[in-house]
């Protein structure tokens, strides 16, 4: 299997250890029993060939090169320039994508014509500082407006998005993480400019059907900023072993305000509601659920149960408006915190389970051990007491969405991770 | 015969201006574009840590970042230097936090402690 010569070398680089000494072993060592890894040790690396115990013997023996004992600065490896060509649109998009600069699909060519229209939707000067990114391991990149306009350009952005995309690309969130479990992000717009821009927070939001180019392209320049300016490469320091298909464009979107008799979601988060603002979400995966039927309690629970347990993730609910009405007429669910309550409340697992899955391992055990909470007291439960794996209320986030044709929604395991203003890059 | 030179003529004729007008369509129009890439931050090289002569009588410290469930993996590689080279005194640690945090307090001990270090696994 995958030994990550590549992730391991390149990383190491990039931190500044380009000679470290690394000895491969078969993949994966995690949760093998001693008879497997025995096997690992006694043999021979992938990558070398060399028998395993040999190379960490002489990696810890032999005395350094003067390439290993060298320290200062190392001469960079030769970027492309700013401009590239010229060249005919034919080879400049299969550059591209030799380049590993797109998501496969067709991209529009970020000409410099098309560059500065694109910057004319900011006040913001083109070298302007927005942020830094980092999708990994790897060190994070940093990136002026001119660059976030480039790749909106390729999206297929107008101009008038743009200051959402400069807030996604300020907010220092990648659209994914390279880690091999696959992740994907969501964001959801607020405040006035999700009209200004005629986002689609009604019928379809989600889908790429009909009117819906600000959601579809604004998402898509998010998964190419994260390609490009966070310095994440495919087949070295991207890893998700299966990858996710929300990465595309993510799930990206406006909260059906004038749907919802509450709060809209940014209010919940401390900005005011003429602010445009776009908030970050983390997860994996979604799922259906309903509140139509008698059975509606009892289905909604079970699906967020069969979530991942993972510490500090959450529960994020996209309702349809025609949900919130029913629930609108239940005095147990009339407001985002009875429904939230109610949900961390049942959405439990044993602790013997707790405890048996993998991130648990890795996360909550740690944090257990120096007595962090709720952590260290779940794991002084016995196997059969019931953990309210949730963490809070306050990791149940509830949005409004949909055209109101149905009182279906999402259940996302989707936690939320930050927010930015998107009137700042107006 | 003259007709014949006129059709040539005419055919000549009709024929060169569209070999003329396809070439003109045919014409390549290059154009420059703008890179989407970010440059990365210029790095600099850290010293690597002197190596020892030998292992024997050494203190070996076999870092446990903490990677899901691989025990057996140290448990194995504490066992190998016990079996083939007991000479070496080996110490296991598991490293505080998830496998992406820092542990400074351990890299003192390491620095402090012992004379080699293995820092493992991945996946």
């Amino acid at each position: 299997m995958q030994p990550f010569e590549d992730l391991v070398k390149e990383t190491a680089r990039e931190e500044g250890m380009p000679y470290e000494r690394f000895i491969y072993v078969p993949t994966p060592v995690s949760s093998q029993p001693r008879s497997v890894v025995k096997k690992y040790l006694e043999g021979n690396d992938p990558v070398t060939g060399k028998p395993v115990m040999q190379e960490i013997i002489d990696a810890l023996t032999k005395p350094l090169t003067s390439e290993e004992a060298h320290s200062g600065p190392i001469p960079s490896v030769k970027e492309d320039p700013r401009i590239i060509g010229p060249d005919t649109e034919e080879n400049l998009r299969q550059l591209f994508m030799n380049k590993g600069w797109t998501d496969g699909l067709p991209i529009i060519l970020p000409t410099e014509e098309r560059v500065a229209a694109m910057l004319k939707g900011t006040s913001h000067k083109p070298d302007e500082v927005v942020g830094k990114m980092s999708a990994g391991p790897h060190p994070a990149r940093q990136y002026t407006v001119e660059k976030v306009a480039v790749n909106a350009v390729m999206a297929g952005c107008k101009p008038e998005y743009f200051p959402v995309v400069l807030a996604l690309a300020s907010s220092a969130f990648a659209s994914t993480s390279t880690s091999t479990t696959s992740f994907a992000r969501m964001a959801v717009v607020n405040g006035p400019i999700a009209k200004e821009i005629g986002m689609n927070s009604g019928i379809g939001a989600l889908s790429p059907w009909g009117l819906n180019q600000a959601n579809a392209t604004s998402g898509r320049a998010w998964t190419l900023i994260t390609l490009n300016l966070s310095g994440m490469k495919p087949g070295v320091s991207y890893w998700g072993s299966q990858g996710n298909n929300l990465n595309y464009n993510n799930i990206f979107f406006a909260e059906n305000e004038a749907a919802s008799p509450w709060e809209p979601y940014h209010v919940q988060k401390g900005a005011k509601k003429e602010e445009s603002v776009i908030s970050v979400f983390s997860g994996r995966s979604f799922t259906s659920t309903q509140a139509m039927t008698s059975n509606w309690k009892w289905e909604m629970i079970q699906t967020s149960k069969a979530f991942y347990p993972s510490p500090g993730s959450g529960l994020t609910l996209l309702v349809d408006p025609l949900i919130v009405r029913e629930w609108m007429n239940d005095p147990d669910f009339n407001t985002k915190e009875k429904v939230s309550e109610w949900l961390y409340e049942n959405t439990t697992l044993d602790a013997k389970h707790y405890k048996a899955v993998s991130f648990s391992y890795s996360f909550a055990k740690p944090q257990a051990e120096e007595g962090v909470e709720p952590y260290a007291s779940w794991y002084k439960l016995p196997d059969d007491a019931l953990i309210k794996f949730l963490g809070s209320p306050d990791n149940v986030n509830i949005i409004v969405v949909g055209g109101g044709t149905q009182a279906f929604g999402y259940a996302l395991d989707f936690s939320y991770v930050g927010k930015a203003s998107i009137d700042k890059w107006r | 015969m003259k007709r014949h030179v006129f059709l040539l003529a005419a055919i000549f004729f009709a024929v060169v201006p569209l070999c003329l007008s396809a070439g003109g369509s045919t014409a390549v129009t290059k154009t420059t574009v703008l890179n989407p890439e970010a440059y990365p931050p210029p790095i600099t090289q850290l010293p690597m840590a002197p190596r020892v002569d030998t292992l024997k009588g050494k203190t070996l410290y076999i870092i446990d970042v903490r990677f899901v469930f691989c025990e057996p993996f140290f448990e194995e590689l504490v066992d190998w230097f016990a079996k083939n080279m007991p000479d070496v005194k080996t110490v296991w640690k598991q490293k505080a936090g998830a496998y992406g945090l820092d542990d400074p307090e351990l890299w003192a001990e390491v620095k402090a402690k012992a004379d080699a270090a293995i820092v493992a696994p991945g996946h």
